[in-house]
């Protein structure tokens, strides 16, 4: 069975401390283990707040695993790397 | 029911309640309807600013005409500002979370990994170009501050586009060197707009309208005329734009200093890379006091050739007048000398001899003097093409009896066509050969006379004898009226032939001289036009 592409969004705001190294850790991680098998959007809060009231994000950093499966948010602090991986369904 | 699902009933009431309340704290979040949130921290609680004192600063970051970018060491973008994804023509959401690399080209690689290493110690600068999205290159000078915030390293870059600051730069020396060259110029230069308006002008064409003219309209400047009328810049520019340009031609200009001036203009399009005309560029050469020497010139040409013509009139007059006179002193002289020669003492026969001889030496003298003053005048109608064998068997023929009393020899090439009256040619080789005969010395005369043809198709005649020849100090001297290099003693003649033959090659455009040393013979030499030139004056 072909595994669907993982599909990520990921807000944040600015150059906040706590976005900037969500994008680090998100980035690096889909880099090193999913190359090619992932689909990742960055979405700055401040340059398109609509986008974050559609998808109900009220805390920054909020990233979405879209797919595959059931959709699933992280809020938060990302920099806990064992909660990111289960929440992406990644093994530990 | 019991005592436990009482007390789950009381929880369940006691939750919902507790949710409600979150969702509505979620909701007056989402809604906009918080300044600040609390939060309790591990130092405590901390207040966050929904709408804080950043706000200005992330609008200016936003808004600013650099470039920024937030970095981590390994060079992946985790900020980038508006203007940046403008500069790479990439929107910030692809930049965001791509590599720095994937703007710098492989040159500039190394350079931007130096300028991490340096930004290390807090600051580095550096100037390298920037990859777009459309693989164009922009110049830029970027500036890293390294950064830490809550203990992670960021790197934050300033970049500064230098495409306008190259260009101005480049503008700048070009601009430097047209103006340059503009003030350098002793032309009147000009440059004009479409519309006529003066963008440049060179000090020359300042001093040429008597004062500053940028930005004039070029007509009222530059007030010229040519045939046709006033010079307008809307006709200028249709005949610039049609022919490509202007070249030499001639107008007149009245200065608002009431100056008149002769101008030559010149003028050559200025086109924009699309081919629409943007302007001229022009020069007003001043021709003013040229046109005053040529006029000045024109008019002594004319006040010469008056006088001339009154000193040829007066010349002929004198010598055909005085003959008549002169005829009655011969006639009554020589009547005395028949009555009463040797009834006076004998000096006064001798007196009376020499009275005779001048008479009939001033005859002679006055007729020479108005065979020259004839060569000047024109024959009836234009000269002709001529037979310069057929001219030279004639004159020959009048020297028969001369040529086989002194045992003359006299040969001759076969001669061209000339473009010449006969009467001058005829001239020309009768007073030549005359001479010869006169100043040939001891051993019989021998002549050649041979001609060639110059490259602009006049022929040099050349006549050649093996007489006493002329000593170089007298060559010029020959041609002048009158001038005699020998006492009358020995060789007769009044000096008059050569000035005569110099006079009839110029009225054909021509030149003779003579080459000769003395004692060796001379060759005597002229030019006169060929059949097919159009040298005659005549």
């Amino acid at each position: 069975m072909v595994q669907q592409d993982l599909d990520l969004r990921l807000y944040v705001a600015g150059t906040g401390a706590k976005s900037l190294r969500a994008i680090q850790i998100i980035t690096r991680l889909c880099e090193t283990e999913l190359a090619g098998r992932y689909r990742l959007e960055i979405v700055d809060v401040y340059r398109h707040p609509a986008r974050a009231v559609e998808d109900q994000v009220v805390a920054i950093p909020t990233l979405i695993k879209r797919a595959p499966g059931a959709i699933k948010r992280l809020v938060g602090d990302l920099s806990h790397e064992a909660r990111v991986r289960s929440g992406l369904g990644l093994a530990a | 029911m019991g005592v436990t699902e009482k007390n789950h009933f009381a929880r369940i009431a006691e939750l919902e309640t507790r949710l409600a309340e979150a969702e509505e704290t979620l909701d007056a979040i989402r809604q906009g309807g918080v300044d600040a949130v609390v939060i309790n921290g591990p130092t405590g609680e901390q207040v966050y600013a929904l709408e804080g004192p950043d706000h200005p600063y992330r609008v200016l970051v936003e808004e600013m005409h650099q470039g920024t970018v937030t970095l981590d060491p390994d060079g992946l973008i985790l900020y980038c500002n508006r203007q940046f994804a403008a500069m790479v023509k990439t929107p910030a959401e692809e930049v965001i979370g791509s590599r720095i690399q994937r703007f710098l080209t492989q040159d500039d690689e190394s350079a931007f990994s130096a300028l991490i290493a340096t930004a290390a110690s807090g600051h580095s600068q550096g100037e390298l170009s920037l990859l777009t999205g459309n693989d164009e290159l922009v110049p830029v000078l970027l500036s890293l501050n390294r950064l830490e915030m809550s203990g992670i390293e960021h790197l934050c870059a300033v970049i500064t586009d230098l495409t306008e600051a190259r260009r101005n730069e480049a503008i700048v020396k070009e601009e430097q060197l047209s103006r340059l060259i503009l003030e350098q110029t002793a032309e009147p230069v000009i440059v004009i707009d479409a519309r006529g308006k003066i963008l440049r002008a060179g000090e020359a064409a300042r001093r040429l309208a008597g004062s500053s003219v940028v930005f004039q309209d070029f007509s009222n400047a530059f007030p010229i005329f040519d045939q046709e009328g006033p010079v307008t810049v809307s006709r200028l520019l249709s005949v610039v734009r049609s022919q490509r340009g202007v070249r030499s031609i001639e107008v007149s200009m009245h200065s608002s200093q009431g100056h008149a001036y002769a101008l030559l203009l010149s003028a050559s399009p200025l086109w924009s890379p699309g081919r629409e005309l943007l302007g001229c560029v022009l020069t007003l050469t001043d021709i003013t006091e040229r046109k005053h020497a040529e006029e000045e010139l024109a008019h002594q040409a004319e006040q010469l050739a008056q006088s001339n013509s009154d000193l040829r009139q007066f010349a002929y007059s004198a010598s055909h007048d005085l003959q008549e006179p002169l005829r009655h002193l011969a006639i009554y002289t020589e009547l005395l000398q028949q009555r009463y020669e040797g009834k006076l003492d004998p000096e006064a026969d001798q007196f009376i001899q020499r009275t005779i001889d001048a008479a009939h030496r001033m005859e002679r003298l006055l007729k020479d003097l108005l065979s020259y003053t004839h060569a000047t005048d024109a024959p009836q109608g234009a000269a002709a093409s001529v037979d310069a064998n057929t001219v030279l068997a004639k004159v020959l023929a009048t020297f028969e009896q001369r040529i086989a009393k002194e045992h003359a020899v006299i040969n001759s090439n076969t001669l061209p066509v000339l473009c010449v009256h006969e009467v001058h040619l005829s001239q020309l080789f009768q007073n030549l050969i005359s001479n010869s005969f006169k100043y040939h010395g001891n051993a019989p005369l021998k002549m050649h006379i041979w001609a060639d043809q110059a490259q602009d198709g006049t022929w040099q005649l050349s006549v050649e004898d093996n007489g006493i020849g002329i000593d170089g100090r007298y060559h010029q001297q020959v041609f002048g009226l009158f001038k005699r290099l020998h006492g009358s003693s020995r060789y007769t003649g009044n000096g008059i032939g050569l000035a005569i033959c110099q006079k009839i090659v110029q009225r054909y455009g021509g030149k003779v001289w003579v080459e000769s040393t003395s004692g060796e013979g001379s060759i005597f030499r002229f030019t006169l036009p060929g059949e097919e030139s159009n040298h005659a004056k005549a």
